[in-house]
């Protein structure tokens, strides 16, 4: 009789999902803020300057990387 | 001759399992997006057909679990598969006229399951492989995909506080355009690939290809084109309970559910495990009505899907046992070709009622019970944004 349950497929599944499936969600909602959050003030919004509209730029292309990359990887492998 | 025409009844009975399949499934990755307002009903079927489209041609481990993990392929014969077929598209049917997401997998290995112990006996099903394939991912996927959504929509919320809303709305929708699209090739990978397993199956059957054989060619595109068209379609019922039924949904726990079913669906598929896409994105779902504060979810609605999701394979298996014995009682090639008719005619009589009272692309983009004028104002989903966290 095989095992019912492979433990550490399940883990791996779990552990890698959460990695992308958590990780890359809030790396998005990280750029987003960098890119609109107000100042604690309560001031009226401002445009982001330059280092925060860079930071967000890097947020979105490492979750587009990491998509592509990851795709790849999966889809080339069977 | 004979031999022939039967492998074509089934060929085909298999591509309109395909179909169904498409139109039962394209709520898993596009119910959230329309429910949102991401995406236009019409252009969200589409994206997701051209989707499954490409995730079909690629990724081919899963057809081999079907093929040969559940059943021991001497007791497979085309009546068999054809049985399985029928008790496959008869359990998809109903729960589509009901608006019930559930498992197109489940439904077709309850019905090839069903079918082979009518035919050859219980003795003729691994269990084991049965359990350990399909039974216990089945109870694990949606619980994996929910603790996935719940991390996800924690942490979403926290990190995209203060960001004015309409940078909000527009950022989490193009979000959710995207983990949609991943959910929609991701099913393309998975889900076309069992219908190819069945065709397959039956070729092996059937004596056209030799035992231990991949799926040729026109068995791929064939079956990416049925499942693409399903997906065109529009299983709009399903659509609307998923989207709206069991959790209110707003873009940005849309796209925090959608990446993780995508993640889930994509790594499970890599490990060679033949997930049933609706049950994690279901789980999915779940999990992100809970990580929003307060957690919001309709209970009741998902009692009523889980009770469908457990009598799925039993069920389907029932009708595929039907199906074998009534095509062995009439015999041969007459028995098969009655046994198509009949499905044919319950395929057609389904969607007779259906057209009783029809759900459209644009009911399905709100909740049963809640009248046109009341919701689809942009700011509906919005409204929300200044409450959560």
């Amino acid at each position: 009789m095989t095992a019912w349950v492979d433990v550490g497929a399940v883990l791996q599944i779990a552990g890698f999902g959460l990695l992308v499936g958590a990780g890359l969600p809030s790396l998005y909602a990280l750029g987003i803020r960098l890119l609109g959050s107000r100042p604690a003030s309560g001031a009226p919004a401002a445009a982001p300057g330059p280092a925060r509209r860079a930071a967000a730029v890097v947020c979105f292309a490492v979750v587009a990387g990491a998509v592509v990359t990851g795709l790849l990887f999966l889809l080339l492998q069977s | 001759m004979g031999d022939t025409f039967v492998l074509v009844i089934v060929v085909v009975t298999a591509l309109a399992f395909d179909f169904t399949n498409g139109f039962h499934d394209t709520a898993n990755a596009m119910a959230t997006s329309i429910a949102t307002g991401a995406l236009r009903p019409r252009v969200a079927v589409a994206l997701s057909a051209a989707l499954n489209l490409v995730g079909a041609f690629v990724s081919l481990s899963v057809a081999a679990t079907i093929a040969g993990g559940l059943v021991r392929s001497g007791a497979v014969t085309l009546s068999v598969v054809l049985a399985g077929l029928v008790g496959a598209i008869t359990w998809n049917l109903v729960t589509w006229f009901l608006g019930i997401p559930s498992s197109s997998s489940h439904a077709l290995i309850g019905g090839v399951v069903g079918a082979t112990i009518a035919a050859a006996g219980g003795g003729a099903v691994r269990w084991d492989g049965l359990v350990a394939k399909v039974v216990v991912p089945a109870a694990l996927s949606p619980v994996i995909a929910g603790g996935i959504a719940i991390v996800g929509t924690v942490l979403v919320y926290r990190l995209s506080r203060g960001v004015p809303a309409g940078l909000l709305g527009r950022g989490f929708r193009l979000g959710q355009i995207g983990s949609a699209s991943l959910v929609s090739l991701a099913h393309g990978t998975n889900d076309a690939q069992k219908t190819m397993g069945v065709i397959t199956l039956a070729l092996i059957a059937g004596g056209s290809l030799p035992a231990g054989a991949r799926a040729p060619l026109w068995v791929v595109v064939s079956c990416a084109l049925a499942i693409s068209l399903g997906t065109f379609t529009g299983g709009w019922r399903v659509i609307r309970t998923l989207g709206t039924g069991i959790v209110d949904i707003e873009p940005r726990q849309g796209m925090a559910a959608e990446t993780a079913s995508a993640a889930t669906i994509l790594l499970s598929t890599y490990f060679g495990y033949s997930l049933s896409t609706t049950h994690v994105a279901t789980g999915s779902i779940l999990g992100t009505g809970l990580g929003y504060r307060p957690p919001d979810v309709r209970w009741g609605v998902a009692r009523r899907m889980a009770l469908a999701w457990l009598i799925t394979l039993p069920t389907a298996a029932v009708v595929g046992g039907l199906a074998e014995l009534a095509a062995r009682a009439m015999g041969g090639t007459s028995g098969i070709v009655v046994v198509a008719l009949v499905i044919a005619a319950v395929m057609g009589g389904v969607y007779l009622l259906s057209r009783r009272a029809p759900v459209g692309p644009e009911a399905a983009a709100r909740p049963a019970d809640r009248p046109p004028a009341a919701q689809d104002t942009a700011d509906g989903p919005a409204a929300r944004d200044g409450v959560g966290r």
